[in-house]
This record gives C-alpha cells, structure tokens and sequence, in this order.
C-alpha cells in the first residue's frame, strides 16, 4: 500500500480540519508497521483513512497501484482487514462463527460456505493460536482471547494489508506481548503487511520493523525503531518535565532530581537490580570503587550498604531502599540545618 | 440440524395454533365440521359464515401480523445493535397515528355515519387509507434522512425523537375531542385481528411478503451488521443499502399491521429475545425463520386469550400481549445465565 500527498481529517459543510497532511507512506508487505503518538494526534484517523472507513481530504491510496477509492466494497475487503477497539456483544455467537463472518466478501448472496471457506477460517484461527476456543462463545471469553478471534476473523479475509487500531487496548502485559508477537509472526509467514495504532511504547519498539511516530508538528517521521530513538526524535516526542524517554529501557522514566552518584559492586544480576533502585531514589549508579558517598555492595547473601563510615546489611532490596531514604533524608535535614 | 428441528417443531405448533384459533370461539367449531365447511358438504350456513368470514381471516391477519411484527423487531435490533429496539423505532406508528387521529378526532362524523359503532370499525378503509399515508408521510423523509446518519445509534435517537414529536402532534388532537370521539381513538390503540376480511387480505398479505422477502435475502448482512456498521464495512457489506433496505422493509411491516390491524405493542421487542433465547444462535439464517414463526404463535394464543371473557365481550389485544408476553420474556431473561440473551 502506498499513500501519495495524503491529508486526512474531518470535512463538515462548514470547515474542514485538516488532521495530517502532504504524508507520503509505504506499507510493506511482511513487515509490522507501528504508529505511535499522543492521543488525539489523529492516529485513529490515519488508520480509519487507511481502511476507507473514511476518505482522505487529498491524496491518493494505492494497493498494487489501484485507487482504494474506487474498489468495490467488497473488492476492498479483499485487500484490507480492519481490527476495531470497540467491545463486540454477540450472544450467543461463537469464535469459529465469527470467524467464518470474515468469509463474507469471498461467499454467494446467502453466505454459505464453502469446504474452503471453512478450511480457511480454522485455520484463521489456527495462526491466531485460537484454535482450540473454536467452539466457546465470544461474549464469554477473556479480553486477550476475544481479541485473538478478532483478528481471526479478519485474517479470514485473507487481507493484504490488516489495520488494528489500538489492538492492545484492554489487555494485560501478557496478552499484549503476546498479541503483539502473534501478529509479528503473521506478517513473516504470509506477508501481510500489518499496521497498528499501540500506546505501550517498550513493546512497540521491541516489535516494530517500522514505527510511524507524530510528533509534535503534527507530522510523521519513519524508520526503524533504532532510526528514531538514534536521531532522538522518539526522545523529543516522549519525554517531558517529569518523564524523559531512556534509550536502554527502551521507555520513558522518571526523571527524579539528582542527589548525587552511588557506587554498586556486585555480581550480575544483582547489582543491575540495585542499579535500578538507587536510580528510583534518586542516584546515579556507577561502578566506580574510589567514589566516596553512597557504596552499595551486592553479594550472594545480601546487602551491604556504607555512608561515610556508617554501614548497615540487610538481605531484601525492600530494606535497602528503606535504608538509603532514610540516609537522604537525614542528610537533607543536616544540609536544610 | 438441531435448529432444523426447532423450525420444524415450531411449525407443527404453529399449525395446531391455527386450527385452535379457528375452532375457539363464542361458538366452538369441531375439526369435522371445518372440513365439512371446506368440502362445502355442510348445510349450516351461520358456521360457514364464522368459519369462512370471521375465524378464518382472523386467524391468517394474526400470523401475518405476528410474524411480520417478529421479523421487523429482529431487523431493527440488529440493525440499531439494540436489545429494545422495535420495529416502531422510526415513528411509523407514530405517523400511522397522527393519519388516523386526524381522521377520527378532526373529521370524525364523516366516519360516524358510514361505520356505526366501534364494532368494525378499526381496519376500516377509512381508517387503513388515513394510518398508511400517515405512516409514509413521517417514514419517507425518516428514512432517507437516517440512511445519511453517521452511525446507528443517532438513527435510534433520531427516529425516537420524530416519534415524539409527532405524538405531541396526536395529543394536542385528543385534547379537543369529544367523548364518542376519544372512545373510538382508544378503540383504535386497543389493537384488534378481526378487522381484516378478505377482500383486504391481498394488500395486506403481498406487503407482509415482500418485508419478510427482504429479511430474507439480508440475512448475510444482517449477521455481518452484528459487529457494527464499521466491521461489515470493512468485510464489504454496502452499510447504506442494508441500512436502508432494513429499515424500510422493517418499517414497511410495521406500518402495514399498524394500519391493519391498529399499534400491536409489545411483540416487535419480545419475539426477537425469545427467538434468540430457544434458538441459542446469532446466525440470522436460523432466527429470521424462527421470529416469524414464534410471532406467529405469539400473536394467535393473543388473539385466543382475547376471547376468554367468553360472552363478556373480548379483551383488547394490546393488554394480551403484554399480559402474556411480559411473563414470558422475564422468564426466559432470569433463567438464562448471562440476563438477556443478547
């Protein structure tokens, strides 16, 4: 899919607002496309453009260089499947049902189906990893399964290009890592090209082979996801006043005010656990022995904390940043003093 | 295949329903003598009269009338993906009030004269003319208005509100009537079967037909517009025709009862939730069938209890299905486990 000169938006008889505008994109085929963004920076309405639940203001979508606008509806089903974040209320529908609803472009006028038909739709739901929720009933299942089935149902489509908007949405870590990586193997064994709205920024980064991000000029920039943290545009779109955007978390942190540097010495992974705590409070960790102020040492035991010459052991990383709060505090008492 | 043997099942109650709505009466009518009636070998003429004349027109306007009703409710819930929504939604009966309320409450001594009493007189030419083009006169703009609507949901609030507005219309009518002419308007929202004679049933049936023809061949639409109006399009249903063609062939059976046989409440919300419930499927291939059948039945043990006053007189139709329906789909609602089968 590519887009040429594309603006979206909203025209109303009135006024026209102009959401996105002059996007020249590529969709392609195998790859995850991520977009990423604050909320309301019309994320929805690329994806609705994208799918012709809308028409774009200017420009022109092509699949394998046809006008999308002027596809047959059903001819446009083929092409692009749409994932949605509403909740669905079926009754008494189940998974294997609504996936075979995905067939609806390819049956006759009173959708029948055919042995193919329902070979493609099982297996639908075979790549979704659904396959055994086949015969349960959709309004009874989890969020992470339903939106499994959703999927389904539109890879039952056997789109070209599948559009998910906000798939992730209602579901627990696991289940969005999990949906996440499903999608990503569907677009390496049928390549499809897969385009996704997504607000969990540390697993679209992991995930993404393409990351759409709007930034703050109501623009788009492209790359992968290493192109945009390295030329720091993720960094500008992300990060605040109280939240910066951490290259090595591959998410935005805390930024807390700076009390000073601390020493950790320990074995792996110890001391990057301890690392992260001192950060929480506050202190730059470093591996540097000579330092004075704060040392933390990690062993195999426990913990060994010394300031100045005061020390203190403990074994829970629990009672180590008690034990640390209490020293910054006491220290900002003296220096208020 | 087990749904196969509802339907089947269901028909078979259905025919019983129908000889039972024929041979209960003021005057109870044997099996024998019916098909004594049919063969023409009887010589009483005063019961081929109630079977022909009366029972028999009778029993067919409630079928249509329920199943058409059953159908129309079942379109516009799925098409407003809405579990109260009813086949009135767009203020047909509303319309088909405001024409007959003109006629009974405006120019109410033209009528008087020709029709006598209140006997007979729903269902009336007068009264059928007068409901129909009340009916079109809102529908047309309705529903051409609501096929450009954005979403489902603004065509429920708009067709609630035209309802409302027109039926602000009809009080202020009531308000200046006089008492003969407020009885026979009451007469009128009772409801009644019994209006519709023969030479009425061809009108009344090739309309029923062609609204439950329309159901019928949506149905692959209809079960795509269960996930919304954005799915089906994006799996290629042309949302605007199904919308329109739904609407208008739901609202083309409403009307067409209304005016028939007066604003029948209740089934149009209830026969859909039943279906679903004794079905337990959201394939419209089975539940189209099956609402026309179950308001079929709904409407003819209506039209039996009517008459259990006995010599009394009749009960209005109206606080039949309500009375009998509203039992029914609580019932069915508590003993499912997830509430309404929805």
């Amino acid at each position: 899919m590519q887009l040429r000169g594309v603006s979206v938006g909203y025209k109303s008889r009135r006024s026209t607002s102009l959401v996105l505008s002059d996007l020249n994109l590529d969709l392609n085929g195998g790859e995850v496309t991520i977009l990423l963004g604050a909320n309301g920076g019309g994320k929805s309405t690329l994806l609705r453009t994208l799918a012709r639940s809308q028409p774009p203001l200017f420009g022109r979508i092509e699949i394998e260089g046809r006008d999308i606008a002027r596809l047959p509806q059903v001819d446009l089903a083929k092409n692009v499947g749409l994932v949605l974040t509403d909740k669905l209320s079926l009754g008494a529908m189940t998974a294997l049902e609504l996936v075979e609803l995905g067939r609806y472009p390819y049956t006759n006028w009173a959708g029948s189906l055919t042995k193919h038909d329902e070979f493609i739709a099982r297996q639908a739901l075979d790549l979704v990893g659904a396959a055994h929720l086949a015969t349960r009933s959709v309004d009874e299942m989890s969020d992470g399964e339903r939106q499994r089935v959703t999927v389904a149902r539109a890879l039952a489509q056997q789109p070209k290009i599948l559009v998910l908007d906000e798939p992730t949405a209602f579901l627990d870590v696991t289940a969005r890592a999990e949906l996440l990586t499903t999608l990503r193997n569907l677009a390496r064994t049928t390549s499809m090209a897969v385009v996704l709205s997504c607000h969990d920024l540390d697993l679209a980064l992991r995930t993404a082979d393409v990351i759409w991000l709007l930034n703050r000029r109501g623009d788009l920039d492209v790359g992968a996801p290493e192109d945009l943290i390295e030329n720091g545009t993720i960094g500008a779109v992300f990060s605040s006043p109280l939240v910066a955007f951490s290259a090595a978390d591959r998410t935005v942190v805390a930024r807390n005010p700076l009390l000073g540097t601390a020493c950790v010495i320990g074995p792996e992974p110890r001391i990057r656990l301890a690392s992260t705590l001192l950060q929480r409070e506050g202190f730059a960790p470093s591996f540097d022995r000579e330092l004075d102020g704060i040392q933390v040492v990690m062993s195999e035991q426990g913990w060994k904390l010394t300031v100045g010459d005061h020390e203190q052991h403990g074994t829970s990383y629990e009672e180590l940043g008690r034990s640390i709060r209490f020293v910054t505090s006491t220290t900002a008492g003296t220096e208020n003093a | 295949m087990r749904n196969f043997v509802t339907i089947l099942s269901l028909s078979f109650v259905w025919l019983i329903m129908l000889v039972l709505a024929v041979t209960v009466g003021s005057t109870p009518v044997s099996v024998s003598e019916i098909l004594a009636v049919f063969l023409g070998k009887t010589d009483q003429a005063a019961l081929a009269h109630v079977v022909i004349s009366i029972r028999m027109p009778r029993a067919i306007t409630a079928t249509l009338a329920g199943a058409a009703l059953g159908v129309a409710g079942l379109q516009m819930q799925t098409l407003l993906r809405n579990p109260l929504a009813d086949p009135y939604v767009l203020g047909v009966t509303s319309g088909a009030s405001l024409g007959v309320a003109l006629v009974v409450l405006v120019s109410g001594g033209f009528t008087f004269g020709v029709f006598g009493a209140s006997t007979g007189f729903v269902g009336s030419i007068t009264v059928v003319l007068s409901a129909t083009l009340g009916a079109l006169v809102i529908l047309i703009p309705t529903l051409i208005i609501a096929s450009y609507l954005r979403n489902a949901g603004t065509v429920l609030i708009f067709g609630l509100m035209v309802g409302y507005a027109v039926s602000a219309f009809v009080t202020v009518l009531v308000a200046g009537a006089s008492p003969d002419q407020l009885q026979r308007w009451t007469a009128w929202g009772f409801g009644s079967f019994s209006a519709v004679s023969w030479s009425d049933l061809p009108v009344f049936l090739s309309t029923i037909c062609c609204g439950l023809g329309v159901a019928a061949i949506s149905i692959k639409q209809l079960n795509a517009t269960l996930l919304g109006e954005d799915y089906a399009r994006s799996m290629g249903v042309n949302t605007r025709l199904t919308r329109l063609a739904t609407m208008g062939s739901a609202s083309l059976m409403a009307g067409a009862v209304t005016a028939y046989c007066g604003p029948i409440a209740f089934l149009g919300v209830a026969v859909p939730h039943l279906a679903r419930a004794v079905t337990r499927t959201s394939d419209h291939a089975i539940l189209v069938p099956v609402s026309a059948l179950l308001g079929a039945q709904f409407a003819l043990v209506a039209q039996l209890a009517s008459l259990a006053p006995g010599q009394m007189g009749i009960l209005p139709i109206n606080a039949v299905t309500a009375l009998v329906g509203a039992p029914i789909v609580i019932f069915v609602i508590l003993r499912s486990r997830r509430g309404i089968a929805w």
